[in-house]
């Protein structure tokens, strides 16, 4: 009995644990601005720096909604290969670093090497967003269409519903939860999104640039009261999206079903439409940097490519670190909310969530404050902030996955004789491991592709996004071209490990 | 008067899988047809036809006289029950009841009267009209699908496994009311199921399918005691089926099976084509008497009863004659057996139904009684 009780208390440390190391490692450093602040200034900068990333952000959301649901219907509704091609594509600009994503949406839209059509400013940083906050919108909604019952269509048509009606009546109201989180994901990824919008920018300044921006010239007031407005717009907008995705009620009259008929009828249309901007405004532009990359003569001299290399190894050591820390501690955590230990999983998933959608530059600065103190390395400080905002990459999918496994499972394994431990890695971890899996794969690759927060603690010592950022401004082409490509190589890789692994487990 | 004819439907899925072969059936106006079959046998696929939702590889549906083959779902008139409802989870129950007429553009205010009418009609509580379907019970979920497919205001009702999600006391109670309800309306009803007591109880004709074919369509009472082939006797009910040698064709018509010879003169021999060779001899359990005293005719075999089941208002029995099963049931009340009772057991010649032996597949009728 005594092996039993040992057992039960250990895991209990280690739910003690995870929830310390949340606390001071991830949630407090993510909003220590809110506490640190000595109240918020209002300066004319700070207003229209604000009013642009809103502008930004809703424009780049509402060209994603209209586009992205009915791909996401299409990718849905399409079977075999077809199915399997557009999925990957969609995924492509996901996995690019947004400092990569950044330099190839210049190259083709503003630069002489592309159509040289966008001036750098308010319509490229429009162009930029869309590439990134897309993806967001199509996996999501694609997502909850695939797991919609057909039936329910079918039933609305023997009713008498043609397709788009029935679309609008029927199918587009049951994803609406989904259609909810998706903007709400590219609204805030639109408003957080920092290393890539400085390349883009020009004299247009939007709320976390500003943010950066004052840091540097040593306006900490001003920095400090941006990312408190963005800090509270983001979790505001995150927990407004969860109350309407429950609660907004919906009604289906009004539009005649007469009329839709007709309109079903230019779906050809409407699918050339949504497949021409895929390909044009978001695809192309995203995937820009190869035609550069082919059309350049040569390498760019050793001296360049080592700067590279040696922020390729800082990326790696912070990335790696970071992970493995909060593999540890993300898993007890996960468990908790799984499994709704002692009633808080509630409480720390929405803190996870929180953490998840503040922006990164504000975020940034706000671990910047919290470890000021601290005498440490910077790259250390660096794999700190990095902590912070990784962590919840690696709950979340496990957090789901350990949520969903059935709960006789582990009790049978008990009626077996199992203690809780062999329990968890007999019967749990077998199951979850896909999960686990693609948690970590997504907390390196967030890692490894962070701007905002790496540029808001670091002086000397240059990521590789941060590397491409400062290599972009310097004109140095060539230089930013070959570690784009790099960057996205090593996503590449760990995207298709990622989904091996899934399918294998 | 929509009369349904199907001309030589084919389906096949994924290439090699044949759901539906070559199958023709017309389903008069107003009649409630019930298709039978195990699970995998068409039924589904056939209905789903008729509805446009499976287009067949070949073939042709017609309803009330007009080619719908080529038409979407969207475009054949028909009120439709789907086997898990399918209601719309984000509308009220009276939100699904007035979906058909939503989209037949009918005025708001006759469009609330149609969906409240269909709703009383299938004993909905109105009261409860404004709830979601998550808030209703299996069987008020079940009345709403009915009220939504009637609302549709076709006079073609079809039903997929309509019941097959409720409890067996109120899925009783509910298809009697469907039957009820299409006689009331007029409506011509297709109603697919596996539940052979749901068949017999509602239907007008009952459709038993196999393997894609249609092995018999008749009436209830035909189904049940003509069966016109082993598998239609098998599938309904419960059937004895001994291997027999025919011992006399034509008069006097004498079979040897259960280690004697019985004389068979009243038994249908109408299924049976040959006049030597072996045969199968099918009896009900019902039909088959068990006694202490002998009888005084010629058919019966000593038997030992082996297991003794109480179902209710009635007792069933299997026992052993010679090695071979038999079983018997009858009613419940009044002086029983018990395991181990040496008996007699008879049957009267107009009981027995004669079928030529199969190729193949006897074992496992045979196989499946004794089991």
């Amino acid at each position: 009995m005594g092996g039993f009780l040992k057992a039960r208390l250990l895991g209990n440390l280690l739910y003690v644990a995870s929830i310390l190391f949340f606390f001071l490692f991830v949630l407090l450093p993510a909003i220590f601005v809110l506490i640190k602040s000595g109240g918020i200034t209002l300066e004319p900068g700070v207003l229209s720096a604000l009013a642009t990333s809103f502008e930004i952000a809703i424009v780049s959301t509402a060209l994603s909604l209209a586009f992205g649901i009915p791909l996401a219907w299409m990718i849905s509704r399409s079977r075999g290969i077809r199915k399997q091609i557009l999925d990957s594509l969609v995924d492509m600009p996901l996995i690019m670093p947004t400092s990569a994503l950044g330099f190839s949406v210049y190259l083709f839209w503003g630069s002489q090497y592309g159509l040289d059509v966008l001036e750098k400013g308010f319509w490229l940083i429009v162009a930029l967003h869309t590439t990134f906050v897309f993806p967001y919108v199509v996996r999501t909604v694609s997502a909850a269409f695939d797991e919609l019952d057909k039936v329910y269509e079918t039933a609305a048509r023997s009713l008498g519903a043609n397709l788009l009606t029935c679309f609008r009546t029927v199918s587009f109201p049951l994803v609406k939860s989904a259609v909810i989180i998706g903007a709400m994901l590219a609204f805030t990824r639109s408003l957080s999104e920092t290393g890539a919008t400085m390349m883009v920018a020009g004299l247009a300044s939007t709320a976390p640039v500003a943010v950066l921006a004052y840091r540097n010239a040593g306006n900490m007031q001003g920095a400090i009261s941006t990312s408190i407005i963005l800090i509270v717009v983001a979790v505001a907008f995150l927990f407004t999206a969860k109350y309407l995705a429950r609660k907004l009620p919906f009604t289906v009259g009004g539009i005649s079903p007469r009329l839709e008929s007709r309109l079903a009828r230019l779906s050809l249309l409407k699918d050339a439409a949504t497949l021409g901007f895929f390909a044009l405004i978001i695809l192309v532009p995203a995937f820009f940097f190869f035609v550069f990359l082919i059309g350049m003569n040569g390498l760019p001299p050793q001296s360049e490519l080592d700067r590279i290399y040696d922020s390729l190894a800082v990326s790696f050591l912070v990335a790696a670190a970071v992970t493995a820390i909060n593999l540890f501690f993300g898993f007890s955590m996960a468990m908790l909310i799984g499994k709704n230990k002692w009633g808080l999983g509630k409480f720390f998933e929405t803190a996870n969530d929180i953490v998840l959608v503040v922006p990164t530059s504000a975020l940034g600065l706000s671990l910047g404050l919290y470890w000021a103190g601290v005498k440490l390395p910077e790259i250390a400080i660096i794999a700190l902030a990095h902590l912070s905002f990784t962590f919840p990459y690696i709950v979340t999918p496990i957090a789901a996955a350990v949520g969903q496994l059935d709960k006789n499972m582990e009790e049978a394994a008990s009626t077996l004789g199992a203690s809780p431990y062999r329990a968890l890695r007999t019967i749990t971890l077998p199951l979850i491991l896909p999960s686990v899996l693609a948690g970590m794969v997504m907390a390196f690759m967030r890692s490894i592709s962070e701007t905002g927060a790496t540029l808001a603690v670091s002086k000397d010592i240059a990521t590789v996004p941060v590397l491409i950022v400062s290599l972009v401004n310097a004109e140095q082409f060539p230089e930013a071209a070959v570690a784009c490509l790099i960057l996205f190589a090593i996503s590449f890789v760990l995207l298709v490990i990622m989904r091996r692994g899934v399918k294998h487990a | 008067m929509p009369e349904v004819k199907l001309k030589n439907i084919t389906k096949k899925f994924g290439g090699n899988v044949v759901a539906l072969h070559d199958v023709s059936l017309t389903v008069k106006d107003k009649e409630y047809v019930v298709l039978l079959g195990p699970s995998g046998c068409g039924k589904t696929s056939l209905l789903k036809s008729i509805a446009g939702i499976y287009p067949p590889d070949s073939g042709s549906v017609s309803i009330g006289g007009k080619n719908v083959t080529k038409l979407p779902i969207e475009g054949r008139n028909i009120g439709m029950m789907f086997q898990n409802y399918a209601l719309f989870p984000h509308l009220t129950a009276e939100g699904n009841a007035s979906y058909g007429p939503l989209m037949r553009e009918i005025p708001k205010g006759k469009m609330h009267e149609i969906a409240r009418k269909m709703l009383a009609l299938a004993k909905f509580p109105l009261d409860r009209a404004g709830a979601k379907p998550s808030e209703l019970s299996g069987g008020m979920q079940q009345r709403v699908a009915l009220a939504r497919a009637l609302a549709s205001q076709s006079s073609l009702l079809l039903l997929d496994e309509p019941l097959s999600a409720l409890d067996a006391k109120i899925g009783e109670e509910l298809r009697h009311d469907l039957r009820a309800l299409a006689k009331k309306l007029g409506l011509t009803a297709i109603h697919v199921t596996h539940n052979q007591e749901e068949a017999m109880s509602t239907a007008d004709t009952i459709v038993v399918m196999s393997k894609g074919k249609i092995m018999q369509a008749d009436t209830p009472e035909k189904v049940y005691f003509e069966p016109n082939c082993l598998f239609v006797a098998d599938f309904v009910g419960e059937a004895n089926f001994f291997e027999g040698e025919l011992v006399r064709a034509r008069k006097g018509l004498a079979v040897r099976f259960l280690g004697k010879e019985f004389d068979l003169a009243g038994a249908d021999s109408s299924r049976l084509p040959k006049s030597a060779g072996k045969v199968v001899v099918m009896i009900r359990p019902e039909k088959m008497a068990i006694a202490k005293k002998k009888p005084g005719h010629k058919n019966f075999v000593e038997a030992k009863i082996e297991v003794r089941r109480f179902l209710g208002e009635k007792v069933r029995y299997e026992l052993s004659a010679g090695g071979q099963a038999i079983v018997s049931k009858r009613l419940g009340f009044g002086k029983g057996f018990k395991k181990g009772d040496s008996v007699f057991v008879s049957f009267d010649s107009e009981n027995a139904m004669l079928f030529d032996y199969p190729e193949e597949k006897f074992e496992k009728i045979v196989g499946r009684q004794t089991a």
